[in-house]
């Protein structure tokens, strides 16, 4: 039977001045605060270069668009 | 486990957006608990033979959560002697997908987030 380890932690004062975050998503978090345990599962799976992000999907270019652009008359 | 909850102090906070089971708690908790899904499909040409839109038909939603298995047992005892965070301003633009921004102390937090996207355009370049 391993011999338990005693972990004994001594908490000082905390003062920041200001946090300022993006975002916080996909199961992340921010505390701030004590906290006992974390269990924290994130899985994404589409490769991320197939991702948009943004409010307006690139939309590919019609054949016309691109013919004109290819021979500027 | 035995921890000191400490006393928080926030003057502002500004959070512009909370979704897809996001928490914004202020104040203590004792236990958390958040599942987020998603799937967003987008497909130039549409495919209505697969059952596409199901979470059942990906693996990715099924998969089994791994658990850290406890190697060695361990006693932990926090204190402390001058109980103060003191924060000035927090200013998130957003908080999605089953995560959390908590002022103050808190128990077992537990958060789940499979998002998938499937973003898919007919044969054409995007640059």
């Amino acid at each position: 039977m391993t011999t338990p380890i005693n972990l004994n932690v001594t908490n000082g004062p905390v003062s920041v001045g200001s946090i300022c975050i993006l975002g916080v998503s996909s199961s992340s978090s921010l505390l701030i605060g004590d906290t006992e345990s974390l269990t924290l599962y994130s899985y994404f799976d589409t490769p991320p270069e197939s991702v948009i992000v943004g409010n307006l999907a690139p939309l590919p270019l019609l054949e016309e668009e691109e013919s004109e652009e290819q021979s500027p008359t | 486990m035995s921890i000191q909850c400490r006393n928080t102090t926030l003057l502002r906070l500004f959070v512009n957006t909370v979704s897809s089971s996001g928490i914004v708690q202020l104040g203590d908790v004792s236990e958390t608990s958040q599942r987020s899904k998603a799937l967003a499909i987008q497909r130039a040409i549409a495919n209505y033979e697969e059952d596409e839109f199901h979470f059942a038909s990906y693996e990715l939603y099924y998969l089994p959560k791994k658990t850290l298995q406890p190697c060695v047992p361990v006693n932990f005892q926090s204190c402390a002697p001058l109980p103060n965070i003191n924060i000035g301003f927090v200013r998130a633009v957003g908080v999605s997908a089953s995560s959390i921004l908590r002022v103050g102390c808190g128990g077992p937090l537990r958060a789940e987030s499979r998002i998938k996207h499937i973003r898919q355009f007919n044969n054409r370049v995007i640059s």
